[in-house]
């Protein structure tokens, strides 16, 4: 149950890496597309986040409060695919969408522009200019989208595990360096991590049905898990609505028992 | 037989690190202060040395031109330290020093704060708040050294070929996959790099051998070699300058023939 998180610039070489680390290991590689469609199966709700994602891509305000719900489907369904096996996920911020879990390296491959023009211009058939203006667009909506999110830095290399540039470094020998890392005992699966993966799951899941509820869509409320007992903590709630949480909560499958508290709600970033 | 720069934080790790690797290798270990010693050989006070190094510059220091004069030195005695390759430099700014396109394996590491702090209250026992205000110290220091005078922000991951975070992965580690990159056929050291690095160094010795001569110390000039051949540019305040560059550069070890073409007069008014 390896697991790489990737961050790659637009047209960085990430697709040849992924086809590499398949072929090389059997890993099953994803995008940000993979785990949309996955969200897109859960429902109407689910469709609603991301079209609106789109569409309020000027208005701030809205956009900020689909962050939350947007994270947590994305995390439920990069977890799904985590639990099944081998995993490279190659992704907007790739590094940053599932924190916390002990085994997962995060890597950031870097391609100089140079590369980058030319690996597009044979792709997409465009000018010179028109990849460079391309790629610049893209890089800046990603480091964008990741201050957004995140309210980080692409750039700070102390997000990484590992940078790999491919200016000198040849993708062949990135591919065994993520292969050797994946390898390495830090990042090996441990009883331990595989058991928090699967109680990140199960608050995902819970923390995705209060999403998938109108009724208790906006209420900011984090989760914690110990084997199927689940701890939702968040904001004083009338009855009503206290009971809506607790029900929806309770036809999860894997919850045996829930209990809400009133409290400060963790970020889900931080949720175990 | 390549060359590997390491850029890190102070109590990073980077020295045991370069140790590591050296003793993997099989390479020379140089830190700052072999490059001081070599540059002082120019006559210059080595704590000037290190201060160019370290601090950077102030609003008035931005005028002067002894910070050019001592990278120059700097720059031309680990150019001249790694020429013939197998070496590790754990040191400010090793990959800018050096330039871009060498066969130069260029790395940093990055250690979690925490890690950093132990280190430093372990071997200067500082206590937890004077390591932390150091760190800060340092750190900010660097940033601002390597932003003026390269225009770079140092913990770009761009600038270098390989970034490793020490918060999970082990100082072994690091130094294994470092070694094992090093080895590949993408940094062997061949005729074609062999040929770079000596004229990295003529180039480097030429600028330095300027900034060091009185007659041509207060310029500051471009300078490049292509087997031996040596092009210097930049503009000049008087045109008797012309002349003398041209016979210190030509007086200096390796090199073949020295163009002139692009250096720039005064003009008269």
């Amino acid at each position: 149950m390896a697991l790489l998180l990737i961050s790659r610039g637009s047209f960085s070489g990430g697709q040849l890496i992924s086809q590499c680390l398949s072929r090389t290991a059997g890993t099953r590689c994803l995008t940000r597309e993979d785990l949309t469609a996955v969200v897109n199966t859960h429902g109407d709700l689910a469709n609603q986040v991301l079209t609106s994602m789109a569409r309020a891509a000027q208005d701030y305000s809205r956009l900020s409060a689909l962050r939350r719900p947007y994270k947590i489907l994305m995390q439920r369904a990069l977890l799904e695919y985590v639990r099944q096996g081998d995993v490279a996920y190659f992704g907007y911020s790739g590094h940053l969408l599932l924190p916390g879990i002990a085994h997962a390296a995060r890597v950031r491959i870097l391609a100089p522009i140079q590369l980058r023009i030319e690996m597009l211009m044979k792709q997409g058939g465009v000018s010179e200019e028109q990849a460079r203006e391309r790629i610049h667009q893209v890089d800046e909506e990603r480091s964008r989208w990741t201050r957004f999110m995140y309210g980080k830095s692409l750039k700070d290399p102390e997000l990484f595990d590992l940078c790999i540039n491919l200016e000198r470094v040849s993708f062949p020998t990135a591919c065994g360096m993520l292969l050797s890392l994946a390898q390495q005992s830090e990042f090996k699966p441990t009883p331990e991590s595989v058991a928090a993966v699967e109680r990140r799951y199960l608050c995902a899941c819970v923390l995705a049905a209060l999403i998938d509820n109108p009724r208790t869509f906006e209420l900011e409320v984090g989760a914690t898990a110990e084997g199927g007992c689940v701890t939702l903590e968040g904001p004083y709630l009338e009855d009503a609505d206290r009971a809506a949480v607790l029900e929806t909560a309770r036809t999860v499958s894997g919850v045996t028992d829930v209990q809400y508290k009133e409290g400060y709600a963790p970020p889900f970033d931080l949720t175990s | 037989m390549s060359v590997i720069t390491i850029s890190r934080g102070s109590f990073s790790g980077g020295k045991i690190l370069a140790e590591c690797l050296a003793r993997k290798l099989g390479y020379r270990c140089l830190d700052r202060d072999v490059i001081v010693e070599r540059a002082a050989a120019y006559g210059v006070s080595q704590d000037d040395l290190r201060e160019a190094l370290q601090k950077p510059p102030g609003f008035l220091d931005r005028f002067k031109h002894k910070r050019y004069l001592y990278l120059a030195l700097m720059q031309a005695s680990l150019a001249e330290e790694v020429r013939t390759g197998k070496a590790i430099y754990h040191g400010l700014a090793g990959h800018l020093l050096l330039g871009g396109g060498q066969p130069i394996l260029r790395t940093r590491i990055v250690a979690p704060i925490e890690r950093r702090i132990e280190m430093l209250q372990e071997r200067l026992r500082y206590s937890r708040r004077d390591a932390i205000a150091y760190i800060a110290k340092v750190d900010e220091e660097r940033r601002k050294w390597t932003r003026f005078l390269y225009g770079v922000d140092w913990e770009d991951p761009a600038l270098y070929d390989l970034v490793i975070n020490l918060e999970h992965v082990d100082i072994e580690e690091a130094c294994r996959v470092i070694s094992s990159i090093v080895l590949g056929p993408r940094f062997e050291f061949t005729a074609e790099s062999q040929r770079r690095m000596d004229d990295l160094a003529i180039a480097s010795r030429v600028r330095a051998d300027l900034a060091i001569n009185r007659s041509t110390s207060d310029l500051e000039l471009e300078v490049v070699a292509h087997d031996g051949a040596v092009t210097i540019q930049g503009k000049v305040a008087i045109t008797a300058q012309i002349d003398e560059v041209k016979r210190v550069a030509s007086a200096a070890s390796g090199v073949a023939s020295v163009n002139i073409d692009q250096l720039v007069p005064p003009i008269r008014v």
